[in-house]
């Protein structure tokens, strides 16, 4: 009985191979040439060589193009973070609601209804620009009537650079506050040295000047990039090299400042941790 | 319920409806079905696992989104989701600038949209592609074996599902596999064989038992003893 057990081992490790049963039939080497002797005998194995063949056609182009299993998880995420506010205040709907539905994920990781809380504005802000921007993506900053990019290029970097953000594990998030009207939210993630800052409520920079985001440190402000806008959006996303422990003190914000000038102008946003 | 049965699952019209009413659950049991098909379609069609990953994600913002708008007078939720998924890729690849491709894809078609080149180009590439006229049954067969297997590898043992992407996916040997991951080859060998019965049998519940392996030991009376009642497919 080992022979069959051999037998099988051998035609199902190389089943997941690519082409490996046939090399395995062909009886090039000495484990091969036992194989293909047994199975010359052995109608049960060969019949198992054939099963193995059949669900290997189909398994193989399944699993290639298989989703990483990570994926549900994240796009649960993505959609938790940037979809619309759905299902009742206060009336939390989950699986009791689905005959059938799935029932592999345990509450305890994805509660019924969960809205907004992980992003707070900068999901409410990623929402916003959603509706009515999905039909069409382009990743070209183009001149807009009503910015300096297009909107669907606010949108696509916005979610993207926060969801990836958010999916290192580590990363802070703080509110951005300024004039009535006005906020913001930054997003850094120390294991990815990347920062994402968006606002809203700003208007368009006066002619000649542009929102620029900074770090404050000790008192001394570095300036960190100008922001593209898009409507009443304004964002900017970039490398930044972030300590794990970011010391107590430091603040960030966004200037409104002339074009070329070295600033400080004029704070309209600022926010610490 | 107490005749053992479970319940049947939801169709996709309660799914769709529990899902708008803010159901994260009725969105994840509609991830579970659909997901493994909008990546496949994406990946047929961009030729890249992030952007496949990105399509998948942007659907189901869509879908989430806009579920008000899916009725199924019109067509199916699966169709829907496959139309808002080629778009998708589709826009990706114009983003990323692949249009050189297009341009080989539109020899002889020069009034050929770009949307259909590509996807015309992807259907030549596709698995069920020479196989002729589509089949509905085998269709519908090929998208429930997708959702049954990519259910089974969520609810895998990791060091499984590990092994038999590599496998399957990476096309690394086993041998490869022990070095990437640096487990013993016996170590490596135990996982693939376990985590392709776990993948065979979901082929058996989908396709019947002739997907099943055959038993190791022969019974006396018979020279084939199955598991299973089925012979040839």
């Amino acid at each position: 009985m080992s022979e069959h057990r051999d037998a099988r081992e051998a035609l199902e490790l190389a089943a997941v191979e690519p082409g490996g049963l046939d090399r395995l039939e062909a009886g090039d080497t000495a484990e091969a040439a036992v194989v293909v002797a047994h199975l010359a005998g052995c109608p049960a194995c060969l019949e198992e060589m054939a099963r193995l063949r059949r669900a290997d056609a189909l398994l193989r182009p399944i699993l290639a193009s298989a989703p990483d299993p990570a994926l549900r998880e994240r796009t649960l995420a993505f959609v938790r973070a940037a979809g619309v506010p759905r299902g009742a205040a206060g009336v939390p709907r989950g699986a009791s609601d689905v005959p059938g539905g799935a029932s592999r994920e345990p509450a305890s990781r994805v509660p019924a209804v969960r809205r907004r809380a992980p992003l707070g504005w900068a999901a409410a802000l990623a929402a916003a620009l959603v509706v009515g921007l999905l039909g069409g993506v382009t990743l070209a900053r183009v001149a807009a009537p009503d910015g300096n990019a297009d909107p669907a290029v606010a949108f696509d970097q916005v979610t993207r650079e926060t969801t990836a953000l958010i999916a290192s594990g580590d990363s802070r998030e703080m509110v951005l506050t300024g004039d009535p009207g006005t906020g913001g939210t930054l997003i850094l993630s120390p294991s990815a040295g990347r920062m994402v800052v968006s606002a809203t409520g700003l208007g368009a920079p006066p002619r000649g000047s542009e929102y620029r985001c900074w770090v404050e440190v000790n008192g001394t402000r570095v300036a960190l990039g100008a922001m593209w806008w898009a409507g009443d959006v304004a964002w900017w996303a970039g490398d930044v090299a972030i300590p794990a422990v970011i010391p107590p003190g430091v603040v960030y914000g966004v200037s409104l400042v002339e074009e070329g000038a070295p600033g400080p102008g004029t704070v309209v946003l600022t926010g610490s941790l | 319920m107490g005749d053992g049965r479970s319940e049947p699952p939801a169709t996709d019209v309660v799914l769709v409806a529990a899902m708008a009413a803010g159901s994260e659950d009725a969105l994840a049991a509609l991830y579970d079905r659909h997901a493994p098909n909008i990546h496949a379609t994406a990946l047929r069609l961009g030729g890249d696992r992030g952007v496949a990953e990105d399509v998948v994600q942007e659907v189901f913002l869509t879908l989430w989104n806009r579920a008000e708008q899916f009725d199924p007078a019109i067509g199916s939720l699966a169709a829907w989701l496959g139309s808002i998924a080629r778009h998708r890729a589709i826009d990706r690849l114009r983003a990323a600038s692949r249009r050189p491709r297009l341009v080989s894809l539109g020899a002889g078609l020069d009034d050929e949209p770009a949307a259909d080149a590509l996807e015309r180009a992807a259907a030549r590439r596709s698995v069920g592609a020479s196989l002729g006229a589509p089949d509905p049954a085998a269709a519908l067969d090929a998208s429930e074996a997708r959702a049954a297997i990519a259910a089974a590898l969520t609810a895998m043992p990791d060091p499984e599902r590990e092994v038999i992407l590599l496998a399957y996916r990476d096309e690394l040997s086993q041998s490869e596999i022990a070095a990437h991951l640096g487990w013993p080859l016996g170590t490596v060998k135990t996982r693939t064989r376990r985590a392709l019965a776990r993948m065979r049998l979901v082929l058996a519940d989908v396709y019947g038992p002739s997907m099943a392996p055959v038993a190791v030991e022969p019974a006396e009376d018979s020279p084939l003893a199955l598991h299973g009642s089925g012979g040839e497919a």
